[in-house]
């Protein structure tokens, strides 16, 4: 009886009905006659209220259904949640889906609506965004399902309770994959480099296409096939190519509901992946007001789930940065000369003369690539017009900040040490540029 | 549900705890004159209505007289008791016919006014504010019966303020009516009537100004019981019939609704909304999907921070320095895109500028006019300052 109650309710149809009948009688005060029609329709609706729960509940299982989810989902990115329905009722039925989605996506809103003839199956789909890694708790999916009287309703519930964690996202990492396989990267906005420099270690004999260095050409295939033949030189391979990610204060600012560490994480997750995929070592270091992470740099087989449970796990109180504790680990525990992609942000000019000196010390003996981010933010006040004499100051600070970020790149510049620049969005695209450009250049 | 049971349980402690305070507290009497024959209290008659029904059938109505007449199969004695009794015209007109064709009625009352004591020659008089010195009467009053046939010596012993009303000498008394002869019951120790017979047709009233003899408190009080019988002995034996109607008028509810619910079709209306909006209240409380947290998303607070500082230079009205900015970043966004050098002060600015990106002349000449003003004045106002922002942004907009 209480499960028969908890999964009964009521359909505005019902009281709309029930809201004319009253008015009828009112009626028939006011005309004085016809006393037994609305009290007829009474009786009526209510025989086809009980014939509606007869419809409902006599079939046991009147509805199956499931949610599908990914084991873990992508942090970031757009995943995909499917909700599959079968009606095992004989009359087409009307059903009305509100899936309980996990509270960190503050959506109060997932409802939809379908008709399901009888026996029919359809399965609805849907994205969610998340912004934080983590576990997930979905609740049930709830349906309410009309007969075709539409007067009552029954509530199925499916898939409770499951627990999803967030990673960081592993889609953009599986995308930059198959286009780095596929030699595509160019295709996503991926610049490939000249290479300047040469490596001795031959790889094998290609066609020549235009743009490939004429000094390799192989006389002696070009003879036997009668078309133009090249050598081809392997790239340098097993260098090692950390991701230094900074977890401090500045990693905090939100860009579309993620936080720049996130957007770090993802990114180091990708490059990473790359690194690897490309014969190179990838290592991981974590640091905040001290050292939290260090993975060695290595290509096992593991090694990528190894930085991904490691990026995973990342907690962060958003402390203020100590370089120094970044440069003593680096110095003591990386010998060979690396790649270093550190994740970082710099405000002010004032922000990167502090942090200067153990930059310089990191580049000295490696190779530093310096990661910060423009402040995408700005440009809704820059790009405004306007003729309020309040909004023009507001307007030339918001060009200052913007133009400070130019400066500190500058500023880098003039040290030698490279850097990106870049809008949160667009950190994994440039952040593989720069890796393919430093290695085509052979600076590592 | 399982985690609401401690508010359950809150809850039933405190309803029983204000059971204890209600039934621990000693019982207070009501001291209202309600004179309802179901009433308890002192002023109620319950004792009176329990006495005379081991003796007669008593029927208790809440209606007038003119309303009731017609249900009389066979006579009865109509009994009234109430602190004013005014009945309206048809209603006595009711009475009178029903006494003159052989009924009986006893009336009770502090005071009689209207057609009916016009008739019956019926005057109420109160003799408690009367007398200057009121305030020093004895708070006893006594009553005796003046019938010769009864002991008329026998004192009953009432309380004087609530027992004070008397009947004055009418004329009937003085000299013989024909109409209406009266006969004198009792008497209070003023030597004023306070019960008296009225013949009138074939039958007769009974008159007292004391109704409140009759409720509980003085009928269960010594021997006052015995005045009582005496003058309800004066009614023949017949079924009582005791309207309240004119003490407590009709026991019915006087709420607006009434109407309602006295019309059928209204009343399924009524019935059939309320039983609805209660049916929705529950089904709709019911929750569709689980109750979802609010979390507040962190907040990116750049543009507050650069609210916050552009007002710190707002505050000084330096308009000079924010003008010099964005001069700057105006020949640095050309440098960047059109690797343009030349200064504005130099003569050929505005000529090479036009060349470089092609813009017309005129307007550049307007920029670089402004941009000038700045450079050489001292001081800007306010108004400088934002046309040379809006030749700033005409520019731009021009390019893209």
């Amino acid at each position: 009886m209480k499960k028969f109650f908890r999964s009964l309710f009521l359909s505005n149809r019902l009281f709309t009905l029930l809201g004319s009948i009253a008015g009828l009688f009112i009626l028939t005060f006011i005309f004085q006659g016809l006393y037994f029609l609305p009290k007829i329709f009474f009786f009526v609706l209510l025989a086809v209220v009980v014939a509606d729960a007869l419809l409902l509940y006599r079939v046991k299982k009147g509805l199956t259904g499931n949610r599908e989810v990914a084991d873990k989902l992508s942090n970031g990115d757009e995943n995909e949640i499917l909700i599959h329905l079968q009606n095992y009722y004989p009359f087409k039925s009307y059903l009305r889906i509100y899936d309980e989605t996990p509270h960190q996506f503050q959506r109060r809103d997932v409802e939809f609506t379908l008709y399901l003839h009888a026996g029919e199956k359809k399965s609805i789909a849907y994205w969610l965004r998340p912004v934080k890694r983590g576990e997930y708790f979905f609740g049930a999916v709830n349906v309410l399902v009309h007969s075709p009287l539409q007067l009552l309703v029954r509530k199925f519930q499916f898939s409770s309770d499951k627990m999803v964690p967030v990673y960081p996202s592993y889609m953009q990492m599986r995308k930059y994959e198959l286009l780095a396989i596929h030699h595509r990267l160019t295709e996503s906005g991926i610049k490939k480099i000249r290479r300047i420099g040469h490596n001795q270690e031959f790889e094998l004999i290609k066609e020549y296409v235009s743009g490939d260095d004429f000094r390799t050409v192989n006389w002696k295939a070009t003879a036997r096939k009668s078309k133009l033949m090249v050598n081809q030189y392997q790239d340098e391979k097993s260098q090692q190519v950390y991701s230094l990610i900074d977890k401090g204060r500045v990693m905090q600012m939100p860009f579309n509901g993620m936080t720049l560490l996130d957007y770090a994480i993802n990114a180091s997750l990708v490059i990473s992946n790359i690194a690897i995929k490309k014969s190179d070592k990838a290592g991981l270091v974590t640091f905040q007001d001290r050292i939290g992470n260090f993975l060695r740099a290595g290509r096992t087989n593991n090694q990528m789930a190894v930085i991904q449970e490691i990026l995973y796990n990342q907690k962060t109180a958003f402390f203020e940065t100590d370089f120094s504790a970044l440069y003593a680990r680096v110095r003591q525990s990386i010998s060979q000369r690396s790649l270093l992609l550190l994740y970082t942000n710099f405000e002010s000019i004032h922000g990167l003369h502090r942090q200067l000196p153990y930059l310089l010390a990191l580049n000295r003996l490696h190779l530093l690539v310096v990661i910060f981010f423009e402040n995408t933010e700005l440009h809704t006040l820059i790009d405004k017009k306007t003729d309020n004499l309040k909004e023009i100051y507001n307007q030339a600070i918001a060009e200052q900040f913007a133009s400070d970020k130019k400066r500190i790149a500058k500023e880098l510049i003039a040290h030698g040490v490279q850097h990106i620049l870049t809008s949160p969005e667009k950190l994994s695209v440039n952040t593989i540029n720069k890796y393919l450009e430093l290695k085509a250049r052979n600076l590592i | 549900m399982t985690k609401d049971w401690k508010y359950i349980l809150y809850l039933a402690c405190l309803g029983a705890l204000l059971a204890f305070l209600l039934l621990s507290k000693n019982k207070e009497y009501d001291w209202s004159i309600t004179l309802a024959h179901d009433d308890k209290n002192p002023y109620g008659t319950y004792a009176l209505n329990k006495l005379m029904a081991a003796t007669q059938k008593v029927e208790n109505r809440y209606e007038t007289f003119y309303e009731l007449k017609d249900s009389l199969a066979k006579p009865k004695n109509l009994f009234i008791l109430a602190q004013h009794f005014e009945p309206d015209t048809v209603d006595t007109q009711a009475m009178l016919n029903y006494v003159y064709r052989g009924g009986t009625i006893f009336i009770s009352a502090n005071s009689i006014r209207g057609k009916l004591a016009d008739t019956l020659d019926i005057q109420t008089k109160d003799y408690f504010f009367e007398n200057k010195n009121s305030f020093q009467q004895s708070d006893s009053t006594i009553v005796h019966l003046c019938n010769t046939l009864l002991d008329t010596a026998q004192k009953f012993y009432f309380r004087r303020e609530n027992i004070y009303s008397y009947l004055l000498p009418t004329d009937s008394l003085k000299k013989n009516s024909t109409a209406v002869s009266t006969t004198i019951i009792a008497k209070n120790e003023k030597q004023k009537a306070v019960a008296i017979k009225v013949n009138f047709g074939k039958g007769y009233f009974v008159v007292s100004s004391l109704p409140l003899v009759f409720t509980n408190i003085y009928l269960l009080k010594d021997e006052n019981h015995q005045f009582i019988s005496a003058l309800l002995s004066y009614l023949p034996q017949r079924d009582m019939l005791r309207t309240e109607y004119y003490q407590l008028g009709r026991m019915e509810t006087a709420s607006p609704l009434r109407f309602i619910l006295l019309n059928e079709p209204l009343r399924w209306a009524y019935y059939i909304t309320i039983v609805s909006i209660l049916i929705f209240i529950v089904f709709e409380a019911k929750r569709k999907q689980r109750i979802i947290p609010i979390v507040k998303p962190p907040a990116n607070t750049t543009l507050e921070f650069v609210n916050t500082i552009a007002g710190l230079y707002y505050e000084s009205k330096d308009h000079k320095s924010i003008a010099l900015k964005k001069i700057s970043f105006f020949q640095e966004a050309l440098r960047s895109r059109y690797y343009f050098t030349v200064q504005p002060q130099s003569p050929a600015y505005v000529a090479s500028l036009a060349l470089k990106t092609g813009a017309d002349e005129q307007s550049i000449q307007h920029l670089a006019d402004s941009i000038r003003l700045v450079l050489t004045k001292e001081k800007i106002s306010a108004e400088e300052l934002t046309l040379l922002t809006n030749h700033i942004q005409k520019f731009w907009n021009k390019q893209f």
